[in-house]
């Protein structure tokens, strides 16, 4: 009944055949069960039934009993019941007729006399065949009524019940001692009537039949309503799934129904978000081939002259080069690997990059260190006193991000600074809250400027030194990857710049 | 000393190699993982520079096989990938160091001799910079050629810059050092070591920088262009 049941459906829309079968297991799970708490019920009351059927019995017993009229053996006088009862029957042979005629055959005995009681000849003629009675003597000596019926002989006045089968058909039979008009007689009356039976028919006839078409009806009822249903949905699901890459605009919210549509504007804002974010990288691919052509130009201008030149020598020749024009190309070089590599750095910096991994507890303390170690040689050969102020402290964040981070600040520092001043490095706790920073007592940065060093590849007007103006940017973009940002201010002299990233408390 | 250079790009491998020439080493260069493997057999080398991105075999898998076949000698990778989990894995399968490309000649050198410093260290226990050695197993120093007299707590200080050098030594981790010799040592104890160190070594061109807020760091007079090792 469920979608699963049709694969070419659920091939088609695996979405709507997962929902198909969850509604409909969720509506007719329910459903079944009323189903079985109904025929439980139902199997209770056929105790109940079976204790009517014994009620009755009990009833109609002493009534079987009040029949006797007389002890009296006289044969006419037995005939006006058997009339009455045939009379009573309203044709077809009744039990009451075959008592009679077995009553008859007894003649060795003493017959007492019958006057069947109306609600016994009632009984008798109810279910043609599927009843009988028994006159016996206390001493189990049949008198009247069905040969069929064994003897019973109940000890006391209380009423007995056995079941038993004849004839293929399970008879409720019970026996009594009674007093009669013709003595302490025993009388017995079995009704084949299955009451379980019965109510089996009962059941499956009006209970389990009509539940279990309403059940297939609501399962074809369900799947075609929820198919209906779902249309808004899937029509969704097919406009998100034709889109190509490119076509981020977003979807119309007023066309989808109520419930959808805050599925829809999340879709929207992600659209947004994608679209920001690959425009932002098409501006920065664009600036970096941008900025990258500037040290590349260089290099291939000076190997360009080489080349020039060499032509002028024979194969296997060789030329002199120039010192100062080998360390322009060295320098040149380093520029553009330089360039390459914060290139590389800014785009791993990606906040959305950096949120994809786990962040751990990192040692402020050891990595400025390690950035000092690293430096060491680049600030001795730039005549700058390097030095460290590190107290521990510890936040959590990306490590490499950090030292990254830490290394453009550094190097940052070490550039723009002149010879002969110095960079400290420094770390630790500021009310609570952990710090990197590095500082200098060079030129400083002029307080209007301050926001637009944080700009990629913007460099200070009128700046002397070489360098990409992707330093602090980076530095920047990391810092915000761990949800704080760059701050620039002058130094602790009052003079040059101290660039620091103040970290969540932790 | 002997090195083994295995990198594909012509442009990059003979730069390499007339750079190392230069700082005087003997350079074997091939250009896949499996005549590396060849020449590994075939000769002993001190040192190996193995670029990560080979055909065929890589670099991580040539440093393996290297390792597996019993070859303890120190390797430095190269590697144009900078991802993080490329330098640990490099790492874990005998690499000893790891360098981005592209480098500055002079980082590579400096790499090198810390990377033989520690597998002669290894091996010989002897240190050496520069004109400087120290027989760790006799307690004998010698500074170009010439027996170095050191006191115990000199030697202890010493040693441990050595240890560290061409890196930076921290002060607190210095003080370590010295505890073992005195309970209660100052910071400014260290100093007096240090400035002895310094009239020892100084005649010798070696420079003993303080650096700081950190500690101090042994130098060689002309770091960049210096031969690998005076004794190599």
């Amino acid at each position: 009944m469920t979608a699963a049941d049709d694969p070419a459906d659920t091939a088609a829309t695996p979405l709507m055949g997962g929902l198909q079968r969850r509604l409909l297991l969720l509506l007719l799970f329910p459903f079944g069960m009323l189903v079985l708490v109904g025929t439980w019920l139902h199997y209770q009351s056929a105790g109940s039934a079976a204790l009517q059927q014994d009620l009755l019995l009990a009833k109609l017993a002493p009534m079987l009993g009040d029949s006797v009229v007389a002890a009296a053996s006289d044969a006419p006088d037995a005939t006006p019941a058997g009339r009455r009862g045939r009379s009573a029957a309203a044709g077809g042979e009744t039990a009451a007729d075959r008592a009679n005629r077995a009553a008859e055959q007894a003649l060795a005995l003493p017959r007492p006399v019958l006057l069947l009681a109306p609600p016994v000849v009632e009984f008798l003629t109810q279910t043609a065949g599927a009843t009988g009675y028994s006159i016996s003597s206390i001493d189990g000596q049949q008198l009247l009524g069905d040969a069929w019926l064994p003897p019973m002989m109940p000890v006391t006045r209380e009423p007995e019940f056995i079941s038993l089968t004849q004839g293929g058909v399970t008879y409720r039979v019970i026996a009594q001692r009674v007093y009669t008009a013709a003595g302490e007689l025993i009388v017995q009356l079995a009704d084949g009537s299955d009451a379980r039976q019965q109510w089996a028919g009962t059941v499956l006839s009006s209970v389990l039949l009509p539940n279990l078409v309403l059940m297939a009806v609501a399962a074809v009822w369900v799947r075609w309503a929820v198919r209906r249903a779902l249309r808004p949905l899937m029509e969704l699901k097919t406009a998100v799934e034709q889109r190509s890459p490119r076509d981020l605009s977003p979807l119309a919210v007023q066309a989808t129904p109520t419930e959808v549509q805050p599925l829809v504007q999340s879709l929207n804002r992600l659209f947004a978000m994608v679209n920001a974010q690959a425009e932002a990288q098409r501006r920065f691919v664009a600036d970096a081939a941008h900025q990258l052509r500037t040290p590349i130009a260089g290099l291939q201008a000076q190997v360009e002259a080489w080349g020039q030149a060499a032509r002028h020598i024979e194969k296997g020749g060789a030329m002199r080069l120039p010192v100062e024009q080998v360390m322009r190309l060295r320098h040149a070089c380093r520029r553009t690997s330089q360039l390459a590599n914060q290139l590389l750095a800014l785009s791993r910096a990606d906040a959305t990059t950096a949120a994809s991994q786990a962040m751990q507890r990192v040692d402020l303390r050891a990595l400025c260190e390690a950035v000092l170690a690293q430096h060491l040689d680049e600030a001795l050969a730039r005549h700058i006193d390097l030095g460290l102020d590190a107290q521990p402290a510890q936040t959590d964040g990306h490590e490499w991000l950090l030292r990254e981070l830490l290394i453009n600040l550094v190097d940052n520092a070490l550039r723009y600074t002149p010879a002969h001043s110095s960079v400290t490095v420094r770390c630790g706790v500021k009310d609570g809250q952990p710090f990197l920073a590095v500082e200098d007592n060079g030129p400083g940065i002029e307080p209007a400027e301050r926001a637009r060093v944080l700009q990629r590849f913007y460099r200070v007007p009128g700046t002397q030194a070489e360098g990409n103006g992707l330093g602090l940017a980076i530095a920047d973009e990391i810092a915000r990857a761990h949800a704080t940002q760059l701050q620039l201010e002058p130094a602790s002299g009052g003079q040059g710049l101290r660039v620091s990233v103040l970290f969540k408390r932790g | 000393m002997r090195l083994l250079l295995v990198e594909d790009d012509v442009m990059v491998a003979s730069g390499i190699k007339l750079g190392l020439c230069d700082a005087g080493y003997a350079v074997d260069w091939v250009g896949s993982a499996e005549r590396a493997l060849e020449a590994a057999q075939a000769a002993a080398f001190d040192v190996a520079v193995v670029d990560i991105g080979l055909p065929k075999m890589d670099g991580l898998a040539l440093t393996a096989a290297l390792r597996s076949a019993g070859h303890a000698f120190p390797v430095l990778i190269l590697t144009a990938r900078d991802a993080l989990q490329d330098r640990v894995q490099g790492l874990d399968l005998g690499a000893d160091d790891y360098m981005l490309k592209p480098f500055e000649l002079p980082e590579l050198l400096a790499r090198l001799r810390a990377l033989l410093r520690r597998s002669q260290a290894a091996t010989s226990a002897v240190l050496s910079f520069g004109a400087l050695e120290m027989d760790t197993a006799h307690r004998q120093a010698r500074l170009a050629g010439a027996p170095l007299e050191l006191g115990p707590r000199e030697w202890t200080v010493l040693e441990y810059l050595l240890m560290q050098a061409p890196k930076p030594a921290a002060k607190d981790k210095l003080l370590q050092a010295l505890t073992g010799w005195d309970k209660e040592i100052t910071p400014n104890a260290i100093e007096v070591y240090i400035s002895r160190l310094r009239g020892k070594l100084e005649p010798a061109g070696i420079v003993l920088r303080a650096i700081r807020g950190f500690g101090y760091r042994l130098e060689l007079p002309a770091t960049a262009g210096s031969p690998a090792h005076d004794g190599g």
